[in-house]
């Protein structure tokens, strides 16, 4: 069933809409929360959760890409469950994925307070535009789609090894730009 | 939480970047468009297929696009600077109908942009845009040649999705239609079979290895790049590595890190000794023996492969004629690259840990940089361990030795990358600046944190001695002053400690050399700093101080320092910034193209040559030396001209550095024939025979009544009828020495140029740019 499909059954309010998004995307869903939850039960939490919110965010919501729309709850319910686990300072492990992002910010330092999650992935967005085609697209595939490398080198049909050195080269590069851009905490 | 942060940005990102991951990343080359291209032409001869009424291909009148959503142009954006010039792709894309004019900012850290200019490279995606133009404008340029500032420009890219209509003229009905849409696929099928598959090989056909050493050498065999800066070619290596079109990631871990260059190093240096044994024979390489019959080690097979098979980045053998190496200085050319990029660009203190090479090296954990001085000592310790391992030591303890000379070299420049947070506290006095003193003060300091201070000899005897034995003898107020200074030193020793991993090798020395570095980036040198007297003026006593105690000497370091920057010279202390230098350089010569400009004709034969050249050459050596007129082996006119009349640049000094080298690099870019095998001597002897009967002839009037003459023209010294810059010249040996070179009457009344009344170096300049205007306004 497609994308569009779903999204009518989902604003009639067809329970069947649910186990067909879990045929479609399901596997996906355990990927991006797998990349950022190291514990199976919290992953397991996190996709049905999302299941969920998109259930009563559709209606009145209309998303024009319905993975994508699920991909994004998807994290940002993983990304919660990571903040409750670090507040009650449970499990603070993240995934692989996150560690390396790590690596865009200068030791010691951290992202402005004052700036936004949206703000920055604004920023973000800007940054990427201002890359080669090949270097975005496998950025994006391992921190938006939390593909790994050897997932990403079959996908694009390219070297691990160059999928790797791209991604070095991103995230260095997108260190110097969150520096210049003044993103970092002086 | 920093990182969580930032993954929710990336979470935020646009929609459109998502969908764009989520296909297969195209192949913008240019052959498969080509290719593409090449095979509807050729069906289209074949099928017979006629687009339009002039026959001509015109997809936007005449082919069915169904379901056309988006039109994206990829641009290329070139600026030429002084570093040369670099190239940046962007894509713009547009799902408009019609014409769509989207703006687009790039920027380069460029030094100075000379011009700026967009070309369409490809033209992809679903529809064909037309009329695609482009327009450059600038948003930001430096305001001065000599600060580094990033260039930025705007680029205009207008294009028009046409809209997904069929003309008339190509397809007359439904039958037709489908007809010609089969015929269409049927070509593009076949373009793709034709289309070549993009390479599995991805370090070898994407990487353009062109070293730009060769653009930036003043010829063939004159060529230099100080290892305490970064050079432009290397700064050009250094883009191309950010870029990806050098592959440095030697181990193949799909890492950039120091690990690939340490890799290299030892690789290449095993690889040459064992190929040159008779190298270790030689007195000055004796250490290299070391390397004979040890087998090497390479991470992994593939890591082996690439050892065996990359090509080099640097060329060699350009190198090689270059800078009069012989085949072993040249080796490691590439490795040396690599570690000074890591140093510059992704310093950590791990590099400095032996075990972070471990794995990449592949050597066993024991003391592998200590060999100097271990070596022996375990030998008679542990022969067994000594056995296992002494070899391995070798290995990486060379490639780590030449990475900490790289570090020495570049410190200044690391300190500024990574250590700007230190140097408010350099101020150790407290006297409100930062200045040398401080760095004695540091120096000082340096010692009293240590049980032991200095090597020296008492008796014939050669002993440690303690700081406070050193400073005993210093009088009560001055040791107060220091333990002030010295709790400043113990502040500036915690916050040095993120970084002591990377300075606090050789007893800190680097540390030191730092600051001096750092000073002396942003200050004059003078030449009182080579003094004692500088560093004791305020301080009596401290000249008991051990400040002359070899390579801890810091008035040494900073004759040094001087020595190597050229700073030795009063008259050198202008400075010579290459990056300044470029920039007039451009503007100077490019005028000079377009004149009959005889400014540098030195020895004013009339002609710029060779001669010219070795004059200034022979000039560059007497002022470098401090050698003064009277011994100069130049003849004397020309001496005094470079003197006082030679201000190329007009800062005011005559003859400095950068006079010189624009003069010669002119000489040298434009009459490149001239250079070579020049005998001075007889250049030399020529030229005063040539010039004897100009000057030597001196009409003296002594009669002091004679009439004074009229002006017969402005400028005239030499009276021959003409104004040119041997007028100056005539004016500057008078001024020199008015009992040997005097003036006729009517030159000394020609010859004051600005008519102040007497006849000074000002006219002389004067003169030089009437003469210069008179052939640029030609």
């Amino acid at each position: 069933m497609n994308d569009a499909s779903i999204i009518e059954m989902l604003w009639e309010r067809d329970e069947r809409a649910i186990s067909e998004m879990k045929q479609s995307y399901e596997k996906l869903c355990f990927n991006v929360a797998g990349s950022i939850l190291s514990q199976p039960e919290d992953r397991e939490e996190c996709v049905n959760s999302a299941y969920m919110n998109v259930w009563r965010s559709i209606p009145p919501n209309r998303p024009s890409n319905l993975k994508n729309y699920i991909c994004r709850v998807v994290k940002n319910y993983a990304l919660n469950i990571i903040k409750h686990n670090s507040a009650d300072k449970r499990s603070p492990e993240m995934a692989v994925s996150l560690d390396e992002l790590s690596e865009c910010i200068p030791d010691g330092r951290s992202i402005e307070d004052s700036v936004s999650a949206e703000q920055l992935g604004a920023a973000i967005s800007s940054f990427l535009r201002s890359q080669p085609e090949k270097y975005r697209k496998v950025f994006v595939r391992r921190y938006w789609y939390s593909d790994s490398v050897e997932e990403i080198g079959k996908f694009y049909g390219m070297n691990e090894k160059t999928v790797a050195t791209y991604l070095f080269r991103m995230r260095k590069k997108l260190k110097e730009y969150l520096q210049k851009e003044g993103y970092i905490n002086e | 939480m920093s990182d969580m942060k930032l993954y929710e940005g990336i979470n935020h990102i646009d929609d459109d970047l998502i969908e764009e991951a989520d296909v297969p990343v195209r192949r913008p080359k240019y052959y498969t468009f080509a290719f593409s291209a090449a095979a509807v032409l050729i069906i289209m001869g074949m099928t017979g297929i006629n687009f339009g009424g002039n026959g001509k291909y015109e997809p936007d009148k005449h082919i069915v696009i169904e379901n056309a959503t988006s039109a994206t142009v990829e641009m290329t954006s070139t600026v030429t600077s002084t570093y040369g010039t670099k190239a940046t792709s962007f894509t713009t894309t547009s799902s408009e109908k019609g014409t769509t004019a989207i703006n687009t900012t790039i920027s380069e850290n460029v030094q100075t942009k000379i011009t700026a200019e967009t070309a369409v490279s490809t033209v992809t995606d679903s529809v064909q845009p037309v009329a695609v133009q482009s327009t450059v404008s600038d948003t930001c340029i430096p305001a001065a040649a000599t600060q580094t500032k990033p260039y930025a420009t705007t680029v205009q890219t207008t294009f028009t999705v046409p809209e997904t209509v069929t003309t008339t003229s190509a397809v007359k009905n439904e039958e037709e239609h489908i007809d010609n849409m089969k015929k269409l696929m049927s070509m593009f099928t076949a373009a793709a079979m034709l289309t070549p598959l993009e390479s599995e090989n991805t370090y070898s056909s994407d990487i353009e290895y062109k070293d730009p050493a060769e653009k930036y050498a003043v010829n063939p065999y004159v060529y230099y790049e100080p290892a305490n800066r970064i050079n432009p070619a290397e700064k050009e290596l250094f883009d191309k590595i950010d870029r990806g079109l050098i592959d440095i990631d030697i181990d193949r871990n799909g890492e950039l890190d120091m690990r690939d260059a340490m890799l290299l190093e030892t690789y290449e240096m095993w690889k040459y000794i064992n190929a040159h044994p008779e190298i270790a024979d030689d007195g000055g390489y004796s250490w290299t023996k070391q390397y004979l019959n040890i087998d090497f080690r390479a991470p992994s097979e593939e890591a082996m492969k690439f050892l065996e098979n990359r090509e080099n980045i640097r060329n060699k053998e350009f190198f090689l004629q270059s800078r009069h190496f012989n085949g072993f200085g040249v080796v490691c050319l590439d490795a040396e690259l690599i570690m000074r990029y890591h140093l510059l660009n992704t310093l950590k203190p791990e590099y400095f840990d032996e075990e972070y090479y471990m794995d990449t090296i592949g050597y066993p954990r024991i003391e592998v940089f200590d060999y100097i001085y271990n070596v022996e000592r375990m030998k008679e310790k542990s022969p067994e361990t000594y056995e296992k391992y002494s070899k391995e030591r070798v290995l990486l303890g060379s490639a780590y030795d030449e990475m900490l000379q790289q570090v020495g070299c570049l410190s200044s420049f690391i300190r500024q990358n990574n250590c700007k947070d230190l140097e408010p506290l350099y101020d150790l006095n407290e006297d409100g600046v930062f200045d040398l003193h401080d760095c004695q003060d540091y120096f000082l300091c340096e010692l009293l944190n240590r049980d032991w201070v200095a090597e020296l000899y008492f008796d014939g005897n050669r002993d440690w001695v303690s700081f406070d034995e050193l400073y005993a003898p210093f009088r009560e107020d001055e040791k107060s002053v220091t333990e002030t200074v010295y709790n400043n030193f113990i502040k500036l020793e915690k916050a040095n400690n993120e970084y002591k991993k990377i300075f606090t090798q050789y007893f800190s020395g680097l540390n030191r050399q730092a600051m001096l570095d750092i000073y002396f980036t942003n200050n004059d040198f003078k030449l009182i700093y080579t003094t004692p007297e500088y560093y004791t003026d305020n301080r009596p006593g401290c000249e008991n101080l051990p400040i002359d105690n070899e390579d801890r000497n810091l008035c040494y370091q900073v004759e040094m320092w001087g020595t190597e920057h050229g700073y030795i010279n009063e008259k050198l202390k202008t400075a010579y910034d290459d990056d300044a230098f470029y920039t007039f350089f451009d503007e100077w010569s490019t005028k000079l193209d377009n004149s009959s400009c005889d400014v540098l004709d030195v020895n004013a034969n009339e002609e710029i040559d060779s001669e010219d050249f070795e004059m200034l050459f022979q000039y560059l050596k007497e002022v470098l030396t401090n050698l003064p007129a009277e011994a100069s082996l130049l003849p004397e006119d020309v001496r005094f001209y470079l003197d006082r009349g030679f201000d190329l640049n007009e800062n005011g000094i005559s003859g400095d550095i950068t006079d010189i080298f624009a003069a010669e690099y002119y000489i040298m870019s434009r009459y490149p024939q001239y250079i070579g095998n020049v005998d001075v001597d007889k250049a030399y002897s020529s030229y005063s025979a040539a010039v004897s009967g100009s000057y030597a002839v001196i009409d003296i009037k002594d009669d002091a009544e004679a009439e004074e003459p009229a002006v017969s023209l402005i400028g005239d010294a030499n009276c021959d009828g003409k104004v040119s810059v041997s007028d100056s010249v005539t004016i500057l040996l008078h001024i020199g020495n008015r009992d040997k070179y005097d003036l006729t009457e009517q030159g000394k009344k020609n010859a004051d140029v600005n008519g102040d009344g007497s006849i000074t170096g000002t006219d002389a300049v004067e003169l030089q740019k009437i003469d210069a205007n008179k052939y640029i306004n030609k």
